[in-house]
């Protein structure tokens, strides 16, 4: 029994009560904010790429939609990985590990945003770009968290598959659909994924050992690992361009592309001479970025579509 | 107005938490309720 709750005993309440001490930022904290801007930026090209207008303030409300779903998304998976979050260096301070947010208040706060999110979307935008945000949801809690994560080196490759939704929900959101600009959109991120994370398991592999995590460097080892980053990296290029070979995007877009693939490589290809840390760190902060530019290259060249008319 | 004072400063700094989180949890649902309006208004105007 803690202090606080030994003087409340004593102060004459007559059942033990243990009080929450989460600030509002730790709320904040669970939805994994960090991640919520790429997503929410994801979410905005797929938005502005698709053919189609849609009113500024749905426009807005599916974004809002998007970020609330994908931070809850976390919450629930961060609820689910409590245990070895607290192992791990990286993970050891955030809400549930550090004690300043219970369990089934995480998971409570998860929960309800994600329905909220979904349903919102839903009735303010359509059905079909609701359905989708709630089956990135499942997935990313389902597949990847509670499934693959903990059994298989291959969990983020799969896994990837629920942070590429987010231009297919904007996508959805003003056409109804998904056309196969959004799949490309869609893969983009999905062969993003591996070596972003490789490339940080790469530096972090003891703290995934310790807690048992099976990434590629900790089951296939360090040199198995930069060779796969370096074919994901050859294989991101091509799909990279197929935005502006399509017609998604313009040829500012195409250019960037290829020069940002381009340097992609490279850095992977360092990975694989360097054996070191830092070329990893490099690596993993680089294609943070790489993602942003290319989004945004891809809201630039189409920035006119989510400026439609407004009809009130 | 009843004071929020405790006298335990770690009970207090509690009190002072959870009275933030109300007032963000109100914010949240204003805004929530805000945003209904607002969608209601541009789907029935056909927007």
């Amino acid at each position: 029994m803690s202090r606080l709750t030994q003087e409340v005993a004593l102060s004459g309440a007559a059942v033990e009560w243990q009080p929450s001490g989460a600030a509002v930022r730790d709320y904040i904290a669970l939805l994994k904010p960090r991640v919520m801007t790429l997503v929410v930026f994801a979410g905005v090209a797929g938005l502005v790429a698709a053919p189609g207008e849609l009113h500024p303030l749905l426009a807005a409300v599916a974004v809002l939609c998007i970020a609330v779903g994908a931070g809850a998304a976390g919450a629930i998976n961060m609820w689910y990985d409590r245990d070895i979050d607290a192992v791990m260096t990286r993970t050891r301070m955030r809400p549930i590990p550090a004690g300043l947010i219970e369990p089934a208040e995480a998971l409570a706060f998860g929960v309800v945003l994600a329905l909220f999110s979904v349903m919102l979307l839903g009735v303010a935008v359509n059905w079909f770009a609701a359905g989708l945000l709630a089956a990135a949801i499942v997935f990313y809690v389902f597949v990847y968290t509670a499934w693959l994560k903990r059994r298989t080196p291959q969990n983020i490759v799969i896994g990837g598959a629920a942070g590429a939704f987010p231009p297919l929900i904007g996508w959805a959101a003003v056409t109804g659909e998904v056309g196969l600009d959004a799949l490309l959109l869609f893969l983009l991120i999905f062969l993003w994924t591996p070596p972003h994370f490789w490339a940080l398991a790469l530096y972090r592999q003891s703290d995934y050992a310790k807690a048992g995590v099976p990434m590629l460097p900790v089951v296939a080892g360090k040199a198995a690992t930069r060779r796969q980053i370096l074919a994901y990296a050859l294989l991101l290029f091509p799909v990279a361009l197929g935005p502006a070979l399509i017609g998604t995007a313009g040829l500012a877009y195409g250019a960037v592309a290829a020069a940002a693939g381009g340097l992609f490589i490279l850095l992977a290809w360092r990975v694989l001479k360097e054996h070191d840390d830092r070329s990893a760190r490099s690596l993993f902060g680089y294609s943070i970025l790489y993602l942003f530019v290319l989004f945004a290259m891809v809201i630039v060249d189409r920035g006119g579509a989510l400026i439609g008319p407004v009809v009130w | 107005m009843v004071s929020m004072e405790s006298g335990l400063p770690e009970l207090d700094e509690i009190l002072r938490k959870r009275k933030r989180r109300n007032w963000a949890v109100a914010g949240v649902l204003v805004a929530f309720v805000v945003i209904v309006y607002l969608v209601s208004l541009v789907r029935m105007g056909g927007g």
